[in-house]
């Protein structure tokens, strides 16, 4: 079959890029088998793409699959078509100009807006592309907390909550600056002071973040004096005091926080007789005391 | 709705902060009803929570058999008894005891599929998703998850390697920063580490401050990818070096009972070096432990692998436990293949990657599960087959990885954290 060369002329769809699609695409992207979901026999089938999404972005073909695929190493396990006679050199050279002038399928066809179609990963789960990108207005807030030397990331990957850390937070000695977590208010639901100078008498200032769920006070010298404050946070759930100066007086405080659902208390003063106390009230399981791991067994036998 | 009149005291204090945050800050305090904004669905299921992952890798093919997936036939299971674990219904291999007490946090996948049967090719998928192919080197999981979310410890590298460095789990065509730090033996610290006795702080800073003038010249002449990425990597050496959480690497900080617990070998050592390095929030540590390529004398070498992988896990899972990691670090057991029901004339076992085993806990995944399942030898997978990439995408996936996002080679080729993979949803919430 002739290649018109369209060296002067523009790239038609239907003299130049049609034909090629029939000889070389049909036979898995047709009315008989539609390979990866993908039909290329009509121009609304090229833009409705395939079971990962588009094939085609007009003007731009080293982001379109339908090109770039052709262009692989014939033993590569991606490279188009599959079965049978690859592109010649003059087809891929069509093809690449058909999309780079801007893929138009001719003035008969009026290429309507399409509703995107949905790829396997928007169909396995619709909602993880929104969880972790930070939208709207909180894209501005994000950025000053992150300016003011404070990590701030998306709680859960959730992009309607919010947590900060302080533990690598650049801030100047004694200075935590609660005020500011003020600026996300509601959304903050995680708060990591884990390893850091935190004293008893700077946590007063949390209470008023009474979404906070999640408080890490790890590895730092707050005692039962804090507590007081913790336990304001009415929507607490999670709550680590592991290796901190808390005793068995002090943790029983907690027993107000109507949803505490785990408190871990390893390498802190409190023990099992305190943690059982508390847990009689919040629920068993609740409070983690921990305990030594178990050594190895003696075994006779081979010594690894 | 907040009782507003009740709270007033409050929503002074609140107006007098949204002017404050006005006018210091220059924006307006996030509005009360944001959540309701940006998500119009209803309240959130509990959602993958993963920060971190301690990868287990059985490097030359863990016998699923005689581990997570015990069979009845005798001519299959040979001397290996099942026993039952904290889960009623699951049983597993009797090598290992202590993991059958923590089945309540983990999530066995027993259909596990695989198309490389060949080590270097196996491993290389397992880490990759991708098959080896000449052309290019693709990145791993931690390479990745740096790439796309960032490191958290400033100070710290973001991906370590202890025992070994498997094919495809490397930083691939990524930016040498993204490179995982590798560890031969974990009770050695890091060597070149320390400032060396002898030199003052001052004589170090000095010498510091003259090799930057020197390099000043060198990258301003040469100002390319390539020499920033020798100049960052020569800068994190350095914070490295000064970096408090250099202690990290301390084991001897442990106790000795602790230390005994992981086991006293190099895998269990260096499990224990995983729980040190991810507390200082590095954000994936992959841990090794070969030998598991048993085409001759399978039970007895099963047997003694079992043991050193058995008491590691189990230590690690409760001690990750009661410091409350567990929610925010997934903790992966996998291996590049599984092995033949058929037991070969030297009392062995041969590749067999059409099924086999791994294991997911922690990140939000709900323990004491088991996932799929194999036929009655342990040949082939009789119910929800999950391909190699599909474990990995759930993997990227409790870490809220976006599994669409493509990122380009050099050479102009697309690639996904885990290509094609769909998530594991079941496994989690």
């Amino acid at each position: 079959m002739a290649l018109l060369i369209p060296s002067l002329e523009g790239v038609d769809f239907d003299k130049h890029i049609g034909p090629i699609l029939e000889n070389k695409c049909y036979r898995c992207h047709g009315e008989e088998k539609v390979k990866g979901e993908l039909r290329l026999d009509s121009p609304e089938a090229i833009l409705a793409g395939g079971e990962y999404g588009d094939i085609l972005v007009p003007g731009d073909p080293s982001e379109s699959s339908l090109y770039v695929l052709t262009t692989y190493p014939k033993d590569d396990p991606d490279y188009m078509p599959q079965k049978g006679k690859g592109l010649t050199v003059g087809e891929r050279k069509l093809l690449k100009r058909w999309i780079a002038d801007g893929a138009s399928f001719g003035e008969s066809f009026a290429r309507k807006p399409e509703p995107k179609t949905r790829s396997k990963f928007e169909e396995a789960d619709p909602a993880n592309e929104r969880k972790y990108t930070i939208m709207g207005e909180a894209v501005e807030i994000v950025a000053r907390l992150r300016e003011s030397g404070l990590q701030v990331d998306t709680a859960n990957h959730d992009a309607s909550r919010f947590e900060i850390s302080y533990t690598y937070a650049e801030r100047s000695e004694g200075a935590f600056g609660f005020e500011t977590l003020a600026l996300l208010g509601d959304s903050l639901v995680k708060l990591t002071l884990a390893r850091t100078d935190v004293s008893d008498g700077d946590l007063a200032g949390i209470v008023d973040y009474s979404r906070i769920e999640y408080l890490d006070l790890g590895r730092t010298k707050v005692g039962d004096a804090a507590m007081e404050y913790v336990a304001k946070l009415e929507h607490l759930r999670y709550l680590n005091l592991c290796d901190t100066n808390v005793t068995d007086a002090g943790i029983q405080k907690l027993a107000s926080v109507k949803h505490l659902e785990r408190v871990y208390l390893w390498g802190s003063q409190a023990t099992a007789d305190g943690a059982k106390r508390l847990e009689k009230r919040i629920g068993e399981g609740a409070v983690i005391l921990g305990s030594e791991l178990g050594a190895a067994p003696r075994r006779a036998g081979p010594r690894i | 709705m907040k009782n507003i009149i009740g709270r007033i005291p409050n929503l002074d204090r609140r107006e007098f902060l949204a002017y404050s945050a006005k006018a210091f800050l220059g924006v307006g305090l996030m509005p009360i009803g944001i959540r309701s904004e940006v998500f119009a669905a209803a309240a959130p299921t509990r959602l993958p929570s993963a920060k971190n992952v301690i990868y287990l890798y059985m490097a030359g093919g863990m016998s699923h058999l005689d581990t997570f997936d015990p069979k009845e036939s005798r001519d299959v299971r040979g001397p290996v008894e099942a026993i039952s674990t904290n889960v009623s219904g699951i049983r597993i291999s009797e090598y290992l005891p202590r993991i059958a007490k923590q089945m309540d946090k983990m999530a066995v996948i027993r259909s596990l599929s695989s198309t490389q049967g060949a080590h270097e090719e196996g491993r290389y998928f397992m880490h990759s998703s991708y098959t080896k192919r000449g052309t290019i080197v693709h990145p791993g999981i931690g390479s990745w998850l740096l790439k796309l979310d960032g490191a958290r410890n400033p100070n710290l590298p973001g991906v370590v390697h202890i025992g070994t460095s498997n094919p495809g789990g490397g930083n691939g065509y990524f930016e040498q920063r993204f490179a995982p730090l590798v560890i031969g033996n974990p009770e050695a610290g890091l060597q070149n580490s320390k400032i060396r006795k002898g030199v003052s702080e001052k004589e170090f800073h000095d010498s510091v401050m003259l090799t930057n003038a020197f390099d000043a010249e060198f990258h301003n002449r040469y100002n390319q990818k390539k020499t920033r990425a020798y100049t960052d990597m020569y800068d994190d050496a350095i914070k490295l070096m000064k970096s408090r959480d250099l202690a990290a690497f301390e084991l001897d900080e442990e106790s000795k009972q602790t230390r005994e617990a992981y086991g006293t070998n190099p895998f269990g050592q260096g499990c224990l070096l995983a729980r040190r390095l991810v507390e200082h929030d590095v954000r994936f540590v992959e841990v090794t432990l070969g030998g598991w390529d048993t085409h001759i004398n399978n039970f007895e070498r099963v047997e003694e692998n079992a043991q050193v992988l058995d008491q590691a896990l189990a230590s690690l899972l409760t001690d990750l436990e009661r410091r409350g990691m567990l929610e925010e670090t997934m903790v992966v057991l996998a291996t590049e293949f599984g092995r033949t029901p058929q037991i070969n004339g030297n009392d062995g076992r041969d590749h067999s990657p059409t099924a086999f085993s791994c294991v997911l806990a922690g990140g939000g995944i709900r323990g004491g599960q088991v996932y799929g399942e194999t036929d009655t030898i342990g040949k082939k997978v009789a119910d929800r087959k999950v391909a190699v990439p599909d474990f990995n995408a759930t993997i990227a996936y409790a870490l809220g990885m976006p599994l669409e996002k493509t990122l380009y080679s050099p050479s102009g080729r697309p690639f996904r954290v885990a290509d094609k993979g769909i998530p594991l949803l079941d496994l989690f919430g």
